[in-house]
């Protein structure tokens, strides 16, 4: 029922419309104007819309905010730091500081703690004197109450809670980017400085484990969801730097450059909460290099330069507070969180001045939930099919470039684009470009349907507009002859036992093969290091799609529905996304490290609610094929 | 800017929800004059209260009345779930279970973390039944069991997020989640946890739960001790 | 302080007695929660029909049928069909099969499992329903239904429906389709296809039965069972019966509901849907089907086949 004071204001939004000369096609593509040629039921336009009461968060109730009012954030690079540093006053060291601070009556260092509970002598890291760090990083998580999501000052600031560049700087959204290169060991020192429980704004813990997905790494550094620290303490996180196979004939010293992983993330994984903190904020971007993938467009597999060229876009979907203009997040959920704010790199929908050359971007779905099928859509002619370069898929490049009009991804999925503005801006006489999401989608369980370019309802999440043309010393994958690395072998390996794990709902809550991760003691089975398995995930027609994860190691699908992959998929990869109905077998080997990992499946909202397994790699494997 | 290059980055992007705010039309230019939005000075702890935490009349097995945000969850860590006392499902497995916590944490469970069961099946379970039921299921002081008029009910288990939303009227609730809800209610910390899984499960999330957001240095910067400036 | 704590241990003790007496008396109650014999069939199966005297299972990662003889469960035989099976229907003389990535439906005669032929039936063909003379088919991505002549597998005619269709069933003389992904169900005139009306049911509608006088159907995700007239679509009653309902029929008295999410099959009471009876089902049971004695459950997670045999 609408008040007077809405009635008022959605005649006064209607003359201003009828004043600005906006024609009805311009409504309509809008998505203001019903089929019927109506104004659409929004509050703040009809009369006799609903309103969305104060402390409603779901989609279509957010504030209307402004696209286009910003130019894509590109996160800063965190610079290394020597070790005379005054963060390293507790030099780093293999086992972890497990003396008591007295002024949290915990240890120094969080690491070592399981499930919260120091475990001593526990979690040194492996290979850490055959690998001693060179580069050091610190990052401290802090809460950020000035962060903005759009320059529109009717928006209010919002608090983040997030990860900074290491010194007294604030923290951001995205987190800052780490840069590291293979074969130089590197150690992250991060800091839990963030406000106690209570002043979270309504979600949000402040215990975290930060996770680097999808590093091959020791479990005392992968950060998993039973490893988080508390405010106050630090922890180390090192990485031997190395591809994986580094520890055994052939590959060793360096590992297998085949397993290299170029674009990373980092974000909270602390089990049951991971969704909220991810949210609100914990997450940024890794990239790797070595001596191909070398960011210097001259050199090696000549990609455009880092970071002019080369740019990470994070994506996010947000509901806002119509009542308090706030970021909000409901923990009571089980399904999953879609937004009806589109965020990239932390920006409502921004712009990014391009120039008229090759652009290789990194685009990640952060989630929570949303699936998205990118296009390149040209406004005037919003049908057209605009073509553009995968070259890696979940920070793996490809055996070569293969060319594409849209790329699907789920939570957590990256893949590495080449764009051509160049190319494209003589091919179709454009400097405009959006890059679109046209998979429609209402609900966390899974999305609906894919939308025609142009569609009211697909969102536009960044806007190209192509400048002028400059040098590109970039290869251009349309020469061809552009080649990567190619697959390690699969169809040679004979797998040491096959397991099959089923993705279905129990009483409303997720789980795998019927339970759940029912605590951090649970470790369901146990795989044999140097012994390559095959895992089929299954899927059934009940109505909801999983990104499933697993951490430390990379896979390869063999098949998808009993077919080889599609081209795009022909990669190593740590997320595989289950549709409806869907059966995919892959490869996996375990490598190197010793411990325990979790698979998962990456909308965080199932995550939390269970939808995780805890596994181990250890000396000699088991026999449960359905654990 | 010129009308036909506004109409056409209008064009490009697909606006979404308008909420009672003119349309401001200078897209691009990034300082145009936003218009302020009347913003609610609401506290998030509220925020929470009205979403989820309804405050309803309810009677325990002792017949006593009670509401159910003032007296049951405000400035309380509390377990709450749902059951009924003739069940055919898996509510004897969740209340063994909650007994089982229940026995294990004597020193907190009535002290500084409570448990509710609430029926699902009012009409049938009197605070008589539900007494008799708790005294079978060996449940002692600290473990309420409450029922309450059906649309009190029906609002609750709504609000706790124990149903997908369905507004039509009920002809018969037997409905049964097997999730126990766990809240920090003064902290802002909400949760859940399956109710069949083995006791010692729940019992480590409860106390994470209770425990963890009291841990950490007691300034309000939060900082560690080896810390640079 | 000492007497504290023995007063403690023996509350202990009584409790730990009470607890044993409940478990005893909670058992003896569970004696409805019968567990259903099962027998192994292929991967993953959630499609399953009976032509009376044998029960047919498509096993949709295994891409076949399998036989069993409806009297003792017994393998007779399996059969390749198209990819993905994931429903099975009997017409009255043959058995059909549509295979949800072929995008075709195979006809199988029953006596001997010989195919009979196999016809497009459009994008994503999944749930299946007979209305004497055609197979209707749902159209589970293409947000459709396809009409084929059971005769020689002809295509009469495709209609609109709603968003994700999973379920269909047959009144006599309307075909009614479970919307899945948009809350809805559709009810068309068979004659024609014409849409007659446009329903809303729980969230999530999945599986529908016709009883003869009225319709229910599954809500998967509200974990409910709605009742709508059959006459005029008038809800009737809604019923929370099990965690994700899926499929459910009518065996000439009551209606049997798959609870998806508690791996267990309830009976309703046809005239206010009360649980009858509650039977352990495998694990992730989807289909079910009626042989004319008995009832037949396919569970996806476990690869195997329930029946109320050793029951009845």
């Amino acid at each position: 029922m609408a008040t007077q004071r809405e009635i008022a204001n959605a005649r006064k939004n209607r003359l201003e419309i009828i004043k600005a000369g906006l024609t009805r096609r311009d409504l309509f593509k809008m998505g203001l104007l019903t089929s019927a040629g109506y104004l659409i039921q929004k509050n703040g336009l009809s009369a006799w819309a609903q309103s969305c009461a104060a402390g409603s968060c779901q989609p279509g109730c957010s504030p209307f905010i402004p696209p286009f009012l910003d130019p894509l954030y590109i996160p800063p690079i965190v610079p290394s730091r020597p070790l005379t540093d005054p963060a390293f006053k507790l030099p780093p060291q293999q086992c972890p500081h497990n003396t008591r601070n007295p002024a949290i009556n915990r240890p120094y260092e969080g690491r070592g703690q399981y499930d919260g509970v120091l475990q001593a002598g526990k979690d040194c890291f492996q290979y850490f004197h055959r690998y001693p760090p060179q580069v050091y990083f610190v990052q401290r998580l802090r809460a950020n109450p000035n962060f903005r999501i759009t320059s529109d000052t009717s928006i209010p600031a919002q608090t983040i809670w997030g990860f900074n560049r290491g010194g007294s700087d604030p923290a951001m959204v995205p987190g800052p980017t780490i840069v590291t290169h293979y074969q130089t060991p590197f150690l992250v020192r991060r800091f839990n400085e963030l406000p106690p429980q209570a002043q979270n704004g309504g979600f949000g813990v402040p215990e975290v484990s930060p996770h680097l997905h999808n590093y091959h790494s020791g479990p005392e550094s992968d950060g998993g969801p039973c490893r988080y620290f508390f405010r106050g303490q630090f922890y180390d996180f090192y990485h031997t730097g190395q591809q994986a196979g580094f520890s055994t004939t052939p590959f060793s010293p360096t590992g297998d450059v085949r397993e290299s992983l170029g674009s990373l993330w980092y974000h909270d994984h602390r089990k049951d909460h991971t969704a909220e903190n991810t949210y609100k904020g914990m997450a940024g971007f890794q990239v790797n290099f070595n001596q191909f993938d070398t960011g210097d467009e001259g050199t090696g597999f000549r990609l455009p330069s880092f970071p002019q060229y080369d740019v990470p876009l994070l994506l996010a979907d947000k509901l806002v507070d119509p009542g308090t203009g706030l970021l909000c997040f409901d923990t009571f959920g089980f399904d999953g969180l879609v937004g009806d704010v589109q965020l990239v790199n932390g920006k409502v929908q921004p712009f990014m001045d391009v120039s008229a050359r090759r652009y290789r971007f990194r685009v990640l779905d952060t989630g929570p939930s949303r699936f998205y099928e990118l296009h390149l859509t040209d406004p005037r002619n919003p049908s057209t099919r605009i073509y553009f370069w995968i070259i890696g898929n979940d920070g793996n490049l490809l055996p070569k470039p293969y060319l594409t009009d849209s790329i699907r991804m789920g939570p957590a999925e990256r893949f590495d684009i080449i764009i051509d503005f160049g190319r494209l801006q003589k091919q179709f006489g454009t400097s405009i470009l959006n890059f679109e999401n046209r998979l429609l989608q209402t609900d966390g369980r899974a999305p609906k349907s894919v939308l025609p370019g142009g569609d009211p309802q697909a969102k536009v999440c960044m806007q190209f507009r192509i400048g002028a043309a400059v040098p590109d010393g970039s290869l251009d994958p349309m020469k061809g002859g552009m080649t990567f690395y190619q697959l390690p072998p699969t169809t040679t390996v004979v797998p040491r036992i096959t397991r099959t794990f089923n993705f279905n709902r129990k009483n409303g809550q997720w789980q795998i093969n019927g339970r759940g991760l029912d605590n951090c003691a649970d470790i369901r089975f146990t795989v044999q290091r140097g012994a390559p398995e095959k895992w089929i995930l299954i899927n059934t027609s009940g109505g909801w799609q999983h990104p499933v994860h697993i951490h430390t190691e990379e896979f390869q699908i063999l098949s998808r529905n009993g077919n080889l992959p599609t081209m795009g998929e022909r990669s190593r990869k740590d997320v595989c996304r289950l549709q409806f109905s869907e059966r995919v077998e892959l490869m996996i080997r375990f490598r190197d490290f010793l411990g325990d990992y979790p698979m998962h499946c990456h909308n965080v909202v199932h995550e939390d609610h269970n939808m995780m397994v805890l596994w181990q790699i250890g000396t000699v494997g088991d026999n449960n094929t359905t654990p | 800017m010129s009308g036909m290059t506004r109409r056409i980055w209008l064009a490009a992007g697909s606006a979404s929800a308008m909420a009672g705010l003119s349309v401001r039309l200078g897209a691009g230019d990034g300082h145009a004059n936003h218009p302020t939005r009347n913003w609610e000075q609401v506290s998030p702890r509220e925020v929470i209260r009205r979403r989820h935490l309804p405050n309803v009349e309810l009677i325990t097995q002792d017949g006593k009345s009670v509401h159910f945000y003032d007296d049951l969850v405000k400035d309380k860590m509390v377990l709450i779930n749902f059951m009924y006392a003739h069940c055919e499902k898996i509510c004897p497995t969740m209340t063994a279970n909650l007994a089982h916590v229940q026995r294990m944490l004597p020193e907190r469970i009535g002290h500084d973390i409570f448990m509710y069961s609430i029926t699902l099946k009012p009409e049938a379970d009197t605070p008589e039944v539900l007494k008799e039921y708790a005294k079978m299921h060996g449940a002692g002081p600290g473990w309420l069991f409450l029922t309450g008029k059906p649309e009190d009910i029906e609002t609750l288990r709504r609000s706790l997020g124990f149903t997908s939303p369905d507004p039509e009227e009920d002809a018969d609730k037997s409905n049964h989640i097997g999730m126990i809800r766990i809240g920090n209610e003064p902290m802002l910390r909400w949760s859940a946890c399956p109710a069949e899984i083995r006791p010692q499960g729940i019992i480590n999330m409860i106390l994470a739960e209770a425990d963890d957001p009291l841990i950490g240095p007691t300034s309000e910067t939060g900082t560690a001790a080896a810390t640079v400036k | 302080m000492p007497a504290l704590h023995k007063r403690r241990y023996q509350s202990i003790r009584g409790a730990k007695a009470f607890l044993s007496l409940l478990f005893l008396f909670v058992l003896s109650r569970c004696v409805s929660a019968q567990v259903l014999v099962t027998f192994p069939v292929g991967e993953s199966p959630e499609g399953i029909a009976s032509d009376g005297t044998y029960v047919w299972v498509a096993s949709q990662f295994s891409n076949i049928v399998t036989k069993l003889r409806a009297r003792d469960g017994a393998e007779v035989g399996t059969y390749r069909v198209g990819t993905r099976p994931v429903a099975v229907l009997f017409d009255g003389s043959n058995i059909w099969v549509s295979n949800l990535v072929s995008g075709t439906v195979t006809k199988v005669r029953p006596r001997d499992g010989a195919l009979l032929g196999t016809f497009s039936a459009g994008t994503t063909p999944g749930d299946m329903a007979f209305d004497g003379t055609n197979l209707w088919v749902a159209n589970r991505d293409g947000d459709r239904v396809t009409k084929l002549r059971a005769a020689d597998g002809a295509i009469v005619g495709t209609y609109p429906v709603g968003s994700r269709p999973m379920g269909l069933a047959f009144d006599g003389a309307h075909i009614w389709v479970a919307n899945n992904m948009d809350g809805t169900i559709t009810k068309l005139r068979a004659s024609d296809g014409f849409a007659v009306g446009t329903f809303p049911a729980g969230e999530s509608p999945f599986g529908l039965a016709f009883d003869g006088t009225n319709i229910w159907i599954t809500n998967f995700f509200a974990d409910s069972v709605t009742k709508l007239r059959g006459r005029d679509g008038a809800k009737v009653g809604t019923f929370y019966i099990g965690s994700s309902p899926a499929r459910l029929i009518y065996d000439g008295t009551n209606i049997w509901v798959t609870n998806n999410g508690s791996d267990n099959v309830v009976v309703l009471r046809k005239k206010n849907g009360s649980i009858l009876r509650t039977y352990g089902a495998g694990k992730d049971p989807f289909g079910i089907a009626f042989d004319g004695v008995n009832i037949w459950v396919a569970n996806s997670g476990d690869n195997t086949v329930s029946s109320s045999i050793s029951l009845m």
